[in-house]
């Protein structure tokens, strides 16, 4: 019906061209994966168009000379994309393959799962990229994405703030940290579909980029799917049950378009005990598209309430006997809670604008705003035990110590591994506490007489929230100077507010909790004002929903510009970029810190960085089938703002003598697009120098968080990522893809150490000593290799092989001091132990999937439209491998007397075992 | 007609998404049962007869033995540390467990049963305890803490809120060291000696236990005995006769008592801990005559106007001024050397020190270091503008503050080194004498003939009207 308003929106969509005296014949034949030539394609360059003959045979004459996207269009194929270098009288494609798309890549929802620690409430940690940034055609992203996510793999070892996510032109990054905000999106595949990405450094059109790959996601509903569908998937990862549904217009007459998409996701047990998950997201997309102008409006909103895992010491997971303990969880009353329960909402509005202006530019502009809150619930207690199964003081190990108590170590051996409920949290007993501890807290809300007695909580769950505010503004100009010369351009800008404070959940059968700083050095500084987190509103009474603890504004200012030139020629395209950009930090202290009255309330002063980058790089064309390219860059980046404040929590101080980070980056290759095989190399390397970062945890010794900033860190990234397809025939492909590298620390960081409860130093230049220490967090050597087969009754089956190796944790920097080896004679084997960094053990998994789809309409009449039911089933980790450790962490709490590493011992994230998906969808188009 | 489905579908569509919302996971929790029972078995022995078991060895504990009592210890207060202490109608016992902040759940009235099978019975200082296992980690082998997750194991929390009555007791010698030991008793009539009154229950700083030595009415000395790690340790112990209740022990002969709390002691007190402020004027005038001791509880404040890096003053004393409008100035003297340097605003606790004359000039004697607190530094004192003749009018109101002298005559005009006594006039008159100390780091050099100013302190000598420079650039010639 609307196919032509849709055919010329692609057209001028994908190609804006000017004309040229000389003009040539493209040719070619469109055939599908399994050999068969396809009638009907619609194809079109340079807003030229003809359809595929029975033959699969297409002519377009009068093509000027010049580089082109030839597009191959069919309902029921993906669409196909190919550059194309129109630079003689005849330019012969041959045979142009288009896959049928109701038969999805393999394993297509494999969410990366594993539980968020604390730290990673903040973005949803550096995992994997999300399933969403699927289905480009480049062998190394699938695989990237899909089979290597299993051990957390990340592109060249980079840390997600080196990785751009746009969506209609806004960045959807965490301005506190950089990262991606993942979640903001999840459960919405069916429509961020429409993207493109690249790897590396390569020029996009979009954004001057990270160094590690950018992702433009568009979200227009006129280039969304005209089709209705709905599905329904079961699995055993981290949700049990999905329901999605998806509906597009395509282009209406009159210019508009309308898309809507929903999922539901829910479990009420994940793969690891105790998770649970319960998510709804929701798309709404319009569009009016006028003339050379189109206006639309997205709203991306998904909410997600989960129960979380975490990680736990090897010790644990044996007395546990499984590598899925979860020390979150505990029975009350019989049935499991989970005390680390995080819920998530973000929506995200964004009003876009586009205005395709003559012939050779167009000019699109951007407003987004999201908003929303991020929390996740934990134990806190005030003057009680520490309820957390996970005390290192509970396990066998503390009274094997020295063989100190050898007896005592077996039956708590035998106890814990024998009554699993043991390893728990015990709901019950803190009730009973609660329950019975009476109080009187005198001078109750700083009133003078007022007496407040009753239960005061020994035990609470408190939510941790973040509540960001966030608008964008993004302007982008793509113009064509003349066939060989583009430019592009661009300006943006950003101001996030992120609250950050704490409430009261759940108050466990108690009547009251109180605003005390429980860290609060009474000892030296034995005054009532010391004990409040408010002194400027003392002894605080609190009930379920009142703010406590901490609690400040982050204010993020973040502005800049971009522009590109691009000259493409005959043999031989280069590109110069650069960017400039502003950014302004600033915390609001909300309430007056008892131990640091003077800088925690009111408003920091502001600390501003300004930046810059250049990248450019060549491509030299041998021919249509093999390029050379090769890109370089070298910027600077602002540190984040968690890492400037020395206690964003406590207050307003600065990180001392604050630098920026600067990263020399190149990379350099070779791309094979022959028919039949597709393979690509590349060299990358990167040189991060000058970083700043700051790790806080609780230290036992001390009681109190401290905090540790670690100034001057140097990190080389080096390696080679290979990939390739090669198509058998018969429907039997092969594809391969590797990534081999070294990712290591090249400089001794220096240490100042702070405390969050007195306003001393605990250490000033103190040397980390972390040349040629492994970054870590990610496998260093990742193989896979898979065969598809794709029968030509419309299934497919596809295997992979995956294998990882070099894998290391992130090390704790205070296990590399000279204060951590103090006097250990240099022979001391501790001293090995201590200071080691031990590579995890190699690891493998196999991934099998199986799709079959069904067309209806050519069987029965009752379906008038193209009707689709599309069946998928994928396994991973066939063979049931629980032992990939795909996370954790040296704990940073370190046994400075007794030197034993196994005290505070690593703790430890397993991939999931075996797991499986399925899914029947059915597809109107 | 087509358009209109296709319209109504996506709404449709989003309806049926969110229908299921509300009721696909259900995470709400009831509450728990009540709990705060007694378990359902009962204690079949006593704790007497437990104590007896132990015949001078540490024997581990075989049989089913269960006792139950009623917490009189624990570490809510911070002063019994990883150990608990229960008593039933026989005796009382202390039980090592690692775990701090045990209080939440092992409350003092809380009833608590025991299963002692498995554990060991042991004693320390002649005082019986049960713990998990045998620590050999010194000499002389102990019984240790039941490990933390073997707690549960074998305490059994029951009913909460039970009250213990203490025994009373006013003749020390009517406890018995081994049947008493571990219950609750309260002394009457009992007062810390002087040297453990008006003293810090523990000593913080040293991060060391506190001893103090209550006296009952028969002469007989009791040990109380109070960790540094008390929430009260730096509270002052009473001076004033009362009753006090706590938990008896015993180390080897030593009676001792372990106070759970300050509402533990009923003792009227007189001790000064928290002084108040008073004007250096009027302790001047605390001096009749005669040398005595302050009365009350009290502390100054002002500037140090002496400078001990040119010693032109002795180690042990400073010149201190308050900064009213028409200032007083007194000589404190520290029992030791001090670091007080010139501009350090100070208070000082006074409470309970002698005021005398040394050679003429006021001063408080015998003042603890420890009472004097530094609050900031880097003040500057201007002194007052006088005259000789004002001097000699007012010179024992402007005793021990900064005055500055203009246009004086130094020793009759002779150039001599400042050590000793050197006569001044200026144009009013003379009988004032620039004193300087032989220990003065300047008192080797020659004072110049006629001087522009004059800046220092007055101090008499025996009936000599004299001043003293601080340091050099006091005097501008």
């Amino acid at each position: 019906m609307n196919k032509k308003i849709l055919l010329s929106f692609f057209s001028f969509l994908f190609v804006t061209k000017i004309l040229l005296a000389q003009n040539a014949t493209v040719k070619g034949l469109v055939k599908d994966e399994f050999n068969n030539p396809v009638a009907k394609a619609t194809v079109i360059i340079n807003e030229l168009t003809t359809s595929s003959q029975e033959n699969g045979a297409f002519e377009i004459t009068n093509v000027p000379f010049g580089n082109y996207d030839l597009v191959v269009k069919l309902d029921g194929y993906t669409d196909y994309s190919i550059k194309v270098d129109v630079n003689k009288s005849v330019v012969d494609l041959l045979a142009i393959t288009v896959h049928h798309n109701d038969q999805p890549k393999a394993n297509v929802e494999n969410i990366p799962t594993i539980s968020l620690s604390d730290d990673e409430l903040e973005g949803s940690g550096s995992q994997s990229a999300s399933s969403v940034l699927n289905a480009s055609r480049d062998a190394f992203q699938q695989a990237a994405i899909y089979k290597f996510s299993a051990a957390r793999f990340r592109i060249r070892g980079y840390d997600d703030e080196n990785f751009t996510t746009l969506i209609n032109g806004i960045p959807n990054t965490d301005l506190t940290t950089g990262r991606t905000l993942y979640q903001a999106w999840s459960g919405l595949n069916d429509v961020l579909r429409s993207r493109e990405s690249t790897i590396g450094m390569a020029p996009v059109n979009y954004t001057f980029g990270g160094i590690g790959a950018n992702y433009s996601i568009d979200t227009k509903a006129s280039t969304q799917r005209q089709q209705l569908q709905v599905s329904y998937a079961l699995s055993n990862r981290t949700y049990d049950n999905r329901l999605m549904a998806t509906y597009g217009t395509g282009i209406l007459p009159g210019g508009w378009a309308f898309s809507l998409s929903a999922s539901r996701r829910w479990a009420d047990e994940g793969y690891i005990e105790g998770t649970f998950t319960d998510d709804f997201s929701y798309f709404v997309s319009m569009e009016k598209i006028m003339g050379r102008h189109s206006i639309s409006l997205t709203r991306l909103a998904a909410e997600n309430i989960s129960g979380r895992s975490a990680p736990a010491v090897q010790e644990l997971y044996d007395l546990a006997g499984t590598h899925y303990y979860n020390p979150n969880w505990g029975y009350q009353n019989g049935k499991k809670r989970n005390s680390n329960v995080g819920r998530n909402s973000q929506p995200l509005n964004i009003l876009s604008h586009e205005w395709t202006i003559g012939k050779s530019s167009s000019l699109q502009t951007s407003i987004g705003y999201q908003y929303g809150k991020n929390s996740v619930t934990a134990l806190e207690w005030y003057n009680a035990a520490d309820p957390r199964p996970t005390y290192y003081r509970n396990f066998p190990s503390y009274s094997f110590y020295d063989n100190r108590d050898p007896e005592s170590a077996a039956l708590i051996t035998q106890l814990l591994s024998t009554t699993d409920d043991l390893l728990q949290i015990q709901w019950d007993d803190l009730y009973e506490v609660n329950r019975h501890s009476y109080d009187t807290i005198r001078n109750a809300n700083g009133i003078a007489g007022n007496n407040v007695a009753g239960r005061f909580a020994a035990y609470i769950l408190e939510n941790r929230v973040i509540e960001n505010k966030r608008i964008s503004f993004n302007s982008n100009l793509n113009t064509n100077l003349s066939d060989k010369i583009s430019l592009d351009a661009g300006i943006n800008y950003q101001n996030q507010e992120s609250d950050y404070y704490k409430t009261v959940s759940d108050l466990l059968g108690a009547d009251f909790f109180v605003d005390y700083n429980k860290f609060a050095d009474l000892i030296e500084n034995p005054d009532s004002t010391t004990l409040q987190n408010d002194a400027n509103r003392p002894d605080r009474i609190l009930a379920v929903g009142d703010r406590f603890g901490y609690d400040y504004t982050a204010s993020i200012k973040q502005y800049g510009g971009w522009a590109q030139g691009n000259v493409k020629l005959r043999w031989v395209d280069f590109f110069l970029a650069g960017n400039i950009n502003k950014t302004v930090y600033q915390r609001i202290g909300n309430v007056r810190n008892g131990v640091f009255t003077e800088t925690s309330y009111g408003k920091s002063q502001k600390k501003d960085f300004s930046n810059y980058g250049v990248k450019g790089g060549v491509t030299y064309k041998l021919n249509g089938r093999n390029y050379f390219f090769a890109n370089a860059a070298y910027l600077t980046r602002a540190p984040w703002f968690e890492d400037v404040f020395i206690s964003p929590r406590t207050r307003n101080d600065l990180v001392k003598d604050l630098e920026e980070q600067n990263i020399t980056s190149a990379e350099g290759g070779y791309l094979l697009r022959a028919p039949k095989i597709k393979a690509r190399v590349a060299f990358f390397y990167a040189q991060f120098n000058n970083d700043t970062r700051t790790l806080r945890f609780y230290n036992d010794d001390l009681h109190t968080f401290v905090n540790y900033t670690l100034t001057g860190i140097d990190k080389k990234h080096v390696g080679t990522e290979l990939s390739a397809e090669a198509n058998l025939g018969r429907g039997l492909s092969v594809n391969a893809a590797a990534s081999i590298g070294r990712y290591l620390f090249t400089s001794r960081p220096v240490i100042y150490g702070t405390e969050d409860n007195r306003d001393t130093v605990l250490n000033a230049d103190q040397i980390v000593y972390a040349e040629n220490f492994h970054v870590g967090g990610t496998p260093e050597a990742a193989y896979t290799l898979g065969f598809d087969y794709r029968s030509k009754r419309f299934w497919g089956i596809f295997i992979n092989f995956n294998y990882f190796d070099k894998m290391y944790l992130e090390f704790n920097p205070i296990r590399r001091t000279s204060a951590a080896v103090d006097q250990l004679d240099e022979n001391d084997p501790l001293r090995e132990e201590v200071l080691s960094q031990k590579p995890l053990d190699a690891q493998y998994t196999i991934d099998v999937s199986f799709n079959k789809s069904w067309r209806l309409n050519n069987r029965y009449r009752l379906f008038k439209r193209n009707t689709f039911i599309v069946f998928n089933i994928g396994v991973d980790n066939v063979l049931d491998n629980k032992n990939l450790v795909n996370g954790g962490y040296e704990q940073l709490r370190l046994d400075f007397e007794g030197k034993r590493v196994s005290k505070f011992a690593p703790r430890y994230n397993y991939a999931f075992g075996r797991s499986y998906f399925v899914s029947l969808a059915l597809r109107l188009n | 007609m087509k358009n209109i489905i296709k319209t109504i579908s996506p709404f449709l569509l989003l309806l049926m998404l969110t229908l299921p919302y509300s009721s696909c996971v259900k995470k709400e929790f009831d509450e728990p049962p009540l709990g705060g029972q007694d378990p359902a078995f009962s204690a079949n022995t006593t704790i007497a007869a437990l104590k007896a078991m132990y015949n001078g060895t540490i024997i581990k504990i075989t049989d089913d033995i269960i006792i139950a009592g009623i917490v009189i210890g624990d570490d809510e207060s911070g002063n019994f540390y990883k150990s608990i202490v229960i008593q039933d109608a026989t005796a009382g016992i202390n039980i090592q467990i690692d775990q701090s902040e045990y209080w939440r759940s092992y409350k003092v009235g809380r009833r608590v049963f025991v299963k002692c099978k498995g554990l060991y019975l042991g004693a320390y200082g002649e005082q019986i305890q049960l713990g998990g296992y045998i620590d050999n980690s010194s000499s002389t082998p102990s019984v240790g803490r039941i490990p933390l997750s073997l707690i549960p194991q074998y305490l059994y929390g029951g009913v909460w809120g039970l009250s213990v009555t203490p025994k009373h007791v006013s003749n020390r010698d009517s406890l018995d060291l081994y049947a008493d030991q571990n219950t609750l008793v309260t002394f009457h009539g009992v007062q810390f000696v002087s040297g453990s009154s008006c003293t810090p229950w523990a000593d913080i700083a040293g991060q060391t236990s506190g001893n103090r030595t209550l006296t009952d009415a028969f002469g007989n000395w009791i040990t109380v005995r109070t960790s540094n790690f008390a929430t009260f340790a730096a509270t002052l112990t009473p001076n004033d006769t009362g009753s006090i209740t706590g938990v008896f022990q015993r180390f080897t002969s030593t009676y001792q008592l372990v106070i759970r709390s300050l509402n533990d002691v009923q003792m009227a007190s007189t001790c000064c801990s928290s002084p108040t402020l008073v004007s250096i004027d009027s302790v001047r005038k605390m001096f009749v005559n005669a040398p005595g001791t302050v009365a009350g509880c009290f502390k100054i404040r002002g500037i140090v106007i002496s400078d001990k890096d040119n010693a032109n003053i002795t180690f042990k004393n400073i010149m201190l001024q308050d900064n009213s409008a028409d200032p007083r100035g007194i000589i404190i003297r520290f029992t030791a050397n001090n670091t007080f340097a010139l501009g350090d605003e100070i208070e000082v606790n006074i409470t309970g020190d002698s005021i005398s004359k040394f050679n003429g000039s006021l001063q408080v004697k015998d003042v603890d270091l420890g009472g004097a607190v530094k609050i900031s530094s880097g003040n500057v004192i201007t002194p007052r503008i006088v005259t000789i003749a004002d001097i000699n009018a007012n010179f024992y109101n402007w005793e021990s503050t900064l005055v500055k002298v203009q246009n004086v005559t130094i020793n009759g005009g002779t150039v001599s080194t400042y050590a000793g006594n050197k006569p001044l006039s200026d144009a009013t008159g003379s009988g004032l004498i620039l004193y300087t100390s032989n220990g003065a780091s300047f008192s080797g050099v020659n004072h110049p003939a006629t001087a522009t100013s004059i800046i220092g302190y007055l101090t008499p000598y025996n009936g000599t009207y004299e001043i003293s420079i601080r340091n050099l650039s006091d005097v501008i010639p």
